[in-house]
């Protein structure tokens, strides 16, 4: 097994687990954490490619992926706190209006 | 003498022959070894100097001096009870502890204590860890002091402890991004994240003066300066901690060792952010208007052996290194028995509404100077 | 063919448990706090392979302020712990889920070596050369990020300044509907 097998390795499985726990959990918040998990799935793949080829536009893509990332956290927490104050929770159960 | 220092040489020849994981192994211990033995000092220090700016005698009854009350401290909080409250999250209430004190030990290892130590054809930093992005991993590692906090105030399952774990953790974020700005600019002048490049950069002197940090970059200095007092959670921004007002804020319901580790884990921090601060405004572990050629040429005209020379320059320069840390550290106790709390809105407005402002600034017009003074499109 | 250190075995290890703590725990704060412990090793094994300046801007931006924001929300909204509900009601479903997430990820991993590195990385040239360390260090990914990926540096910057106004509009307490939203 070669380095760069193992990394990619634990970055799929650690992105399958953030799409299980996306697709399975009812809380909106923990739905939000395995969207980072994804994200750090994503990272750490794009990091061993970078050391495959010695060359820096991995790391740099995941400079850029990490900024994202960030600002999308903030403004999803920020989207369930109102939420919250509306409706008084979180879970995804709740939100059907869309629904037809 | 001339066999010990044969007998050193040999030693020296050996280790140099091993592969190069053992220094910094032995540089780890060393550095663990000192952090260990300077937290009772400190917190002796702490107490003889509060007295003393309270026109008091403090602790002096065990041993000269008193010298042994920080033992005797440790005794008696080992035998006592470590409660745990009854519905609390076991695990992270006593993850939380380990968590105040295992950042501080980690930042402490990029810190550059000493020049080079010469083992025959090698030379060695003395320094845990020399990274290249030194500066981004301390400012990392300090980041996670905030977890302590968060999760020791959840995990205790009480109301008061949970408000200062809350209020404390935000006020730590909000000077995370001061401290950000700051070393933005910090960066601009240096050119370099190394730590130890740093130190060297600030090795010559530029006129009269030595070219520390804090002469070609005062407002930042000032500023990380605040910004220590504000991570460290010492006073004046004391109030998650705040006996007054929230019995004791975080770690209300901890005593016994897990109290002793979370004390030992706020000295180590004030290590970190005083070892910090010197490292990069006060010249680190150089001796003013001495370079380390110079020492070292200074051990070696005594007719001592190379390896031998190398670990006397390296123990000058450490207690340099110890001077400044232990004048930081003097500062941060003085400050305590002196300046009153920031109120919480007090507080939060200074951070954000004054020093994040002043520190955009700093970052502009360090921009703009070392353009011009490049010599405009350089 | 460069072998994996131990350390990269026992961080992948720890990373995997610490994901499936997140993933499967009943307890949203020991969820943050395992997504931490994920993003904190991480970190780590970014430092094992050489890059520095990733790793630790991992650990600054995903683990010291991201989960920080993360547990904040959770302790802020007083979640409680609750029941992990299986996809379809039936254990197999998960179970052929894990099977076929395991057979992707060998597939994909197989394919690896035809990626290709030009023999460098197997040559020792690459290493001997400490090319890796430079190629990943901060200087040639800040060089690269401020040249070929000026756009989206400067786009990404736009959308953090979104981000904040977005959040501070979207935070603020709007007296109307909390108001009338007592009732509901």
């Amino acid at each position: 097994m070669d380095q760069l097998q193992l990394l990619t390795g634990i970055g799929i499985a650690i992105f399958s687990l953030g799409v299980l726990g996306f697709l399975t959990r009812r809380s909106g918040i923990i739905a939000l954490m395995c969207l980072e998990l994804m994200l750090n799935g994503v990272n750490l793949c794009l990091v061993s490619f970078s050391r495959q080829h010695a060359s820096a536009d991995g790391s740099a893509l995941v400079m850029l992926i990490i900024l994202v990332a960030a600002a999308e956290a903030a403004l999803a927490l920020a989207l369930f706190v109102a939420l919250f104050r509306q409706n008084g929770s979180v879970e995804l159960d709740d939100y059907r209006m869309l629904k037809g | 003498m001339e066999s010990l220092y044969r007998t050193a040489s040999n030693f020296g020849d050996w280790l140099g022959a091993q592969s190069l994981i053992y220094f910094p192994v032995v540089s780890v211990l060393i550095l663990a070894a000192i952090i260990l033995g300077a937290v009772p000092v400190l917190v002796l220090a702490e107490r003889r100097g509060a007295a003393w700016i309270q026109r008091r005698s403090g602790p002096n009854r065990v041993g000269p001096f008193g010298l042994f009350q920080t033992v005797a401290d440790a005794i008696k909080l080992i035998f006592k009870e470590a409660n745990l409250p009854k519905r609390a999250h076991l695990f992270l209430f006593l993850l939380a502890p380990a968590l105040a004190v295992i950042p501080p030990f980690v930042a402490l290892a990029v810190i550059p204590l000493g020049g080079d130590v010469l083992f025959g054809p090698n030379a060695y930093p003395f320094q845990g860890v020399n990274l290249s992005v030194g500066l981004l991993f301390f400012l990392a590692i300090s980041s996670l002091h905030v977890y302590s906090v968060l999760t020791a105030g959840w995990a205790s399952n009480n109301k008061f402890s949970l408000m200062g774990g809350l209020r404390s953790s935000s006020q730590m974020i909000s000077y995370e991004i001061v401290i950000g700005m700051a070393i933005v600019s910090l960066v601009i002048t240096y050119g370099t994240l190394d730590l130890r490049e740093i130190v060297y950069l600030q090795q010559s002197t530029s006129g009269a003066l030595p070219a520390w940090g804090v002469f070609k970059q005062p407002v930042v200095f000032v500023l990380l300066w605040i910004c220590s007092f504000a991570e460290t959670n010492r006073l004046p921004f004391d109030l998650p901690e705040g006996e007054s007002e929230l019995v004791a804020g975080y770690h209300t319901e901890y005593s016994g060792l897990t109290f002793a580790l979370f004390m030992m884990g706020e000295y180590v921090a004030m290590l970190a952010a005083s070892a910090f601060l010197s490292t990069l405004f006060l010249g680190g572990f150089n001796i003013p208007f001495i370079t380390e050629a110079e020492l070292l040429k200074f051990f070696l005209d005594m007719n001592i052996e190379q390896t031998a020379a190398s670990i006397m320059t390296v123990a000058c320069q450490f207690a340099a290194l110890a001077a400044k840390i232990g004048f930081f550290m003097w500062v941060f106790i003085w400050v305590r028995w002196s300046l009153p709390r920031f109120r919480y809105d007090q507080l939060m407005s200074l951070g954000w509404k004054v020093l994040l402002p002043i520190s955009v600034m700093n970052v502009i017009g360090t921009m703009l100077y070392s353009y011009f003074a490049a010599g405009g499109a350089a | 063919m460069i072998e994996p250190t131990i350390l990269q075995y026992i961080l992948g290890t720890l990373i995997l448990s610490t994901a499936i703590l997140t993933v499967l725990g009943k307890n949203p704060v020991m969820s943050a706090m395992s997504l931490m412990g994920t993003l904190f090793l991480t970190g780590l094994l970014y430092f094992t392979v050489g890059a520095h300046f990733v790793g630790t801007v991992q650990i600054l931006i995903y683990a010291g302020a991201i989960c920080v924001l993360l547990i904040f929300i959770v302790m802020l909204l007083d979640l409680k712990p609750h029941n992990v509900r299986i996809p379809g009601r039936k254990p197999v479903y998960l179970f052929a889920g894990g099977i076929s997430a395991l057979f992707a990820t060998g597939l994909v991993i197989s394919t690896l070596p035809a990626l290709g590195t030009n023999g460098m990385l197997d040559s020792g040239v690459i290493a001997a050369n400490n090319l890796v360390e430079d190629a990943q260090s901060a200087k040639a990914i800040s060089l690269t990020l401020l040249s070929k990926y000026m756009l989206p540096f400067q786009v990404t910057a736009l959308l953090l300044l979104a981000a904040v106004m977005g959040v501070v509009v979207i935070g603020q307490k709007n007296k109307l509907t909390d108001s009338e939203g007592k009732g509901s």
